[in-house]
């Protein structure tokens, strides 16, 4: 195992947890490798904090957890000419948290796309109106 | 910055294997076709600025943010679950 150090916590983790950003993020291109880090003081918000730089920590939620409402499966699969996205996929939401927890928001117009079996990730851009950069917190 | 001239049908390629086609040109602007790997993403330029910054945001907060702030998100979403 090895560790890493999150706003001054440790957390422990295995290499083979380790997700693979090809790109980078949106303009964060610097940001390769990262892991997906399960706070149990902050269930259901894991940290994806970068391995590359240490300044790199968010905070995100699964989509299922947070917008179940929501499709984030069918504008994937509308961006594969060929192919299609495996079914396990998992949609990470960024979150803005604001000081005033109420005021935070969640970025569904670019979740993070990640393979549970390669653990290859990639930030996605959906256009379709539904999705937002900073839809309000779920009733 | 290279500067090319290009008309209507004429491409130019990028490395090896991005190709971009100019499909139409007109007063209102270009349209190009881009046939770019999978891995490469492709946005309009503002677009991938905006979610920068957006990145950026959601990033920058967390340098300074109380932990209850955190534990009190959630609480209220683990409720509504």
């Amino acid at each position: 195992m090895s560790e890493i150090n999150i706003n001054g916590n440790l957390f422990e983790y295995s290499e083979d947890s380790v997700l693979t950003f090809v790109e980078g993020l949106i303009g964060m291109s610097s940001m390769k490798r990262a892991v997906l880090v399960a706070d149990p003081r902050f269930r259901p918000f894991c940290w994806l904090a970068s391995l590359d730089d240490e300044s790199c920590r968010f905070i995100v939620v699964e989509s299922d957890v947070a917008f179940a409402d929501l499709d984030f499966m069918s504008p994937l699969k509308r961006m594969y000419e060929t192919g299609s996205p495996e079914p396990d996929t998992v949609f990470l939401v960024v979150v803005t948290v604001s000081t005033d927890w109420t005021q935070t928001t969640f970025n569904t117009r670019a979740p993070i796309v990640l393979n549970p079996h390669t653990k290859k990730a990639a930030q996605v851009v959906f256009n379709e109106p539904e999705f937002s950069l900073n839809a309000s917190m779920p009733e | 910055m290279l500067v090319l001239s290009r008309r209507k049908g004429e491409k130019i390629v990028i490395g090896n294997e991005i190709v971009i086609e100019v499909i139409s040109a007109g007063a209102d602007g270009v349209r190009l076709g881009i046939t770019a790997p999978r891995e490469t993403s492709v946005h309009r330029f503002e677009v991938a600025e905006e979610i920068e910054r957006a990145n950026r945001a959601a990033e920058e907060v967390l340098r300074t943010i109380e932990t209850n702030v955190l534990e009190n998100l959630a609480a209220h979403l683990s409720k509504e679950r």
